[in-house]
């Protein structure tokens, strides 16, 4: 009896957390049937078909050029045999550092009229093509945008893919082979529709991302979804517009992903992995067609946004280096710290929870605090604002019908909204690596140590923690980064003159002056590149 | 040519390496028309190598595999595995998991879907799978999986089918059962198979031939019971079923001498040399016993094995295991006198 109450004390707990972390949702949708709807019906009336339009044709062409970077090159690293291979797999995750802002900046710069670019085609063609009397891809467009988020974002989709072929193993498409299919009627039938579970869910993910994208969208000055979030709430505002709004982004989502599951039906994908794979040969001209394909990926998605903001770094080097960026700097790695510390410990009480009873019931929050997984930052930033509001007004009208003085935005003003927002979006990194180290520990453990007279909390503290440290810290590190570098949730929620260093980069480029801020952004690129690194090590143990 | 031409398989001499390392080792195998020939060995010596060799999937370092008298695979040149028209059961089954049963047995079949599906239930049917067409494959059992494998596999009519350790994945009870099915269809449709194991008691109800590897070789070819009489390595005597190692001296070409058991007599001469020290190997079944006051051995265990019991037995410094019918009744503690009953000699070098 003792135990069954010491277990539903745990639950109870992991409910309570993690209801805390819905409640920008529920928030969010409260909100969203609300009537003050003045502003939405002027925007509907003029120019919300038009940002539906922009949003769409963004968020398509993203997953597009998304697909057309990431599929080819995951097949090619983990079905093929050529020169490099083990290098290019990892290095093709690089791009993944690198902010959608910085190198839409960088890439404008290049390709503008006034860029070296255009400038030295016209030095080239002399005095004869007069100002815009010749043709050229204007990168201020949505096409340019999605463009400049695929080449940053498609690594999920080609980490997630590769991972998906590797594990179907050599079996599967050996039968096929056998059946009387050739190589690329197997690849069709077979490997393909095997990994549509991942594509999709790296697409809906990198759509969720392409979705919440504020600065580069903003900088080349496509209106989409989430511009109109932004102008409704921090233009004018209207916290019930944005939520509509917001409501609109995370309801495509949602129904996306419903739809993917609808599709699936009674199938199965899973197929435990077998069959040693046997890499196919490439020869000479094809080993030169992969590595240019994989090699233009890398330099176009990395190394030249990174050596031109070494560049502008070295040029502005006195500029760079201003006390602000110390302080940002620290107010960025104290937010992040945080949210990694808080991220990561309520990750240990959701997979913990669910260790000590196998009753549905008891998974659940960890499934729920997974949720922000696929939820644009923008929206979640909203959501997260309105709840806040709420519970500030009432205590504020709570204590002044008791005659006290109100204490005004005790939380919105603060870095509170932020941090809060930050464990809402980044729990499901926490909850997917500590539930991955959990999984290592054989549950016999725990029910040796409770024959040997341990409570739950004793055997999590002197079994599992000691266990799952390396889990423990790699879970706080990627919640860290990630916190280095959100900025949709941070230019929304920040409070009245901090910044961190993502706003702080962002700043510059908006005033089109990222060379004052080169070094800032490369302590970013930085931040950025240790999870990749991580990763890879990781992605070392496995064929 | 003509050589293999009298062959359903024939595989000529083939060496494989993998990573620096010799996985086949000059092997050479025939399968005759309509035979199921079973691939023995421990694991690690080289099998499921074989069988991948053969199906097209690994390409030769030496040698040659034939179907039918036609060429598939040599040191050059390598028909692709699609164009061979073998068939191939993995140990997991490799059942596509987003297919339905039906689905998985016409993935291979070149004709129209309607055609196709037609052939399918036939196969299903066969299978005794009758009216699972639409289950997926994680809605299966092991045993019906392994079925809906071989309904695959026997779609597109092939030559020659590759099993891979088909039956360890299926519960005990079900696997007499699911052999003798399969072995029937097999026979019916007049398939050459090979078939991969470990375990001998599934070689044996399986196999019309079996052939043992070892080091990535085919040491031995024959029936189960001349590979268990007549084994020729002492792995292979062992792999075979249990049995008596001991120590003697050859006294002629029919007769050993051990310490502790006496003169032992062979039915066939054994060719080793006269005077050789050498290790003979006796199968519980080849020695017996009875109770006698002044005889050399003592009996220390008995473990009842459903038709017999199986004795231990100490004589001198050797423990001997010796099968004992049900009607002796002889118990632990009694002093025994051992007899060697007439066999042909399993005598081995060192």
């Amino acid at each position: 009896m003792q135990t069954m109450n010491q277990i539903r004390a745990w639950v109870l707990i992991s409910w309570i957390v993690s209801l805390c972390l819905v409640i920008p949702v529920i928030a969010l949708l409260l909100q969203s049937f609300a009537t003050d709807t003045a502003l939405f019906k002027h925007l509907w009336a003029t120019v919300l078909t038009d940002y539906v339009i922009n949003t769409v044709q963004l968020v398509l062409l993203v997953l597009l050029f998304a697909a057309i970077f990431a599929l080819p090159s995951a097949w090619l690293i983990a079905m093929c045999e050529f020169r490099w291979r083990k290098q290019f797999q990892w290095l093709l995750m690089l791009p993944l550092a690198m902010p959608a802002y910085v190198v839409a900046y960088i890439y404008t710069d290049l390709f503008d009229f006034s860029g070296p670019i255009q400038r030295s085609m016209r030095a080239l063609f002399q005095a004869n093509t007069p100002v815009g009397e010749y043709w050229f891809f204007e990168i201020r467009h949505v096409g340019g945008a999605a463009l400049m988020l695929a080449l940053v974002l498609y690594p999920y989709l080609y980490l997630i893919a590769r991972t998906a072929f590797l594990e179907q193993g050599a079996n599967l498409f050996q039968v096929s082979r056998t059946l009387g299919l050739s190589p690329w009627q197997s690849f069709k039938r077979v490997a393909l529709p095997l990994c549509r579970p991942a594509i999709v869910v790296g697409l809906i993910f990198i759509g969720a991302e392409a979705l919440g994208d504020f600065a580069t969208v903003h900088y080349f000055a496509v209106n989409t979804l989430t511009t109109a979030v932004y102008d409704s709430w921090l233009g004018h505002g209207s916290l019930s517009a944005a939520a509509k709004i917001s409501m609109l982004m995370l309801v495509s989502v949602m129904g996306l992903l419903a739809i993917e599951r609808w599709q699936r039906g009674r199938q199965r994908f899973y197929h435990k992995s077998s069959g040693h794979i046997i890499r196919f040969k490439l020869n000479k001209q094809q080993s030169m067609a992969a590595i240019t394909w994989c090699l233009f990926l890398l330099m176009a998605g990395f190394i030249i946004p990174v050596l031109i903001l070494m560049d502008y770094a070295v040029n502005y080097f006195s500029a760079g280096w201003q006390d602000k960026l110390w302080q940002v700097l620290l107010q960025s790695i104290c937010l992040a710290l945080v949210a990694a510390v808080i991220t990561t410990m309520m990750a240990i009480l959701f997979v913990y929870t669910t260790r000590l009873s196998s009753k549905c019931s008891t998974h659940i929050p960890l499934r729920i605090s997974m949720m922000s997984y696929v939820m644009p930052s923008t929206v979640l930033a909203i959501g997260v604002l309105i709840s806040i509001t709420f519970f500030e007004t009432s205590i504020n009208d709570w204590l002044v019908n008791l005659g006290y003085p109100p204490p005004g935005l005790f939380l919105s003003g603060t870095v509170f909204a932020l941090i809060f927002a930050f464990v809402v979006r980044f729990q499901a990194v926490a909850n997917g690596t500590i539930e991955a180290s959990f999984l290592n520990i054989s549950p016999s453990l725990d029910m040796a140590s409770k024959t040997l007279g341990k409570s739950n909390l004793q055997t999590l503290f002197s079994v599992h923690i000691p266990l799952i440290k390396k889990g423990i810290f790699t879970a706080m590190l990627l919640v860290f980064i990630e916190g280095m570098k959100e900025l949709p949730a941070a230019l929304l929620l920040r409070p009245f003159n901090f910044d961190t260093l993502a706003t702080y980069v962002y700043q510059f480029v908006s005033d089109e002056q990222l060379e004052q801020a080169a070094v800032a952004a490369i302590l970013i690129v930085l931040a950025g590149l240790i999870p990749v690194i991580r990763l890879t090590q990781t992605g070392k143990t496995s064929p | 040519m003509n050589e293999t031409a009298k062959y359903a398989l024939s595989v000529d001499a083939i060496s494989i390496n993998y990573e620096h390392k010799k996985v086949l080792n000059q092997l050479s195998l025939n399968v005759s028309d309509n035979e199921i020939l079973c691939l023995l060995g421990q694991s690690g010596s080289g099998k499921t190598t074989v069988l991948k060799a053969i199906a097209g999937l690994l390409p030769l370092q030496q040698g040659s595999i034939s179907v039918g008298g036609q060429r598939l695979s040599s040191v050059k040149t390598i028909v692709p595995p699609d164009k061979r028209g073998i068939g191939i059961i993995f140990q997991d089954y490799a059942l596509f998991p987003h297919l339905s049963v039906l689905d998985n047995i016409c993935f291979g079949i070149k004709e129209t879907k309607q055609q196709a599906e037609f052939a399918a239930k036939a196969l299903l049917e066969l299978v005794k799978m009758e009216g699972y067409g639409s289950a997926f494959p994680h809605e299966l059992s092991g045993g019906q999986q392994q079925r809906v494998a071989i309904a695959r596999a026997l779609a597109i009519k092939p030559k020659v089918l590759l099993l891979d350790e088909p039956f360890s994945n299926v519960d005990h009870h079900l696997r007499q059962q699911l052999m003798a099915d399969i072995r029937q269809i097999l026979k019916q449709r007049s398939v050459a198979a090979i078939f991969v194991t470990h375990n001998k008691a599934e070689a044996f109800v399986f196999a019309d031939k079996l052939a043992f590897m070892e080091a990535g070789k085919v040491v031995q070819t024959g029936t189960a019971q001349s590979l268990y009489l007549q084994p020729c390595s002492a792995a292979l005597a062992e792999s075979m079923g249990e049995g008596n190692w001991l120590n003697v001296v050859v006294v002629d070409q029919y007769r050993t001498l051990s310490n502790d058991l006496g003169e032992i007599t062979s039915t066939e001469p054994h060719g080793i040399d006269v005077g050789q020290n050498v290790r003979q190997f006796i199968r519980p079944n080849q020695l017996s016993f009875a109770i006698d006051g002044s005889g050399q051995g003592k009996m220390i265990d008995q473990v009842f094995n459903g038709d017999h019991h199986i004795c231990t037995i100490v004589v001198g410094q050797m423990i001997l295991i010796i099968n004992q019918p049900l009607s002796q009744k002889i118990s632990v503690g009694a002093q025994v006198s051992i007899t060697v009953l007439a066999h042909t000699a399993m005598l081995f070098d060192g």
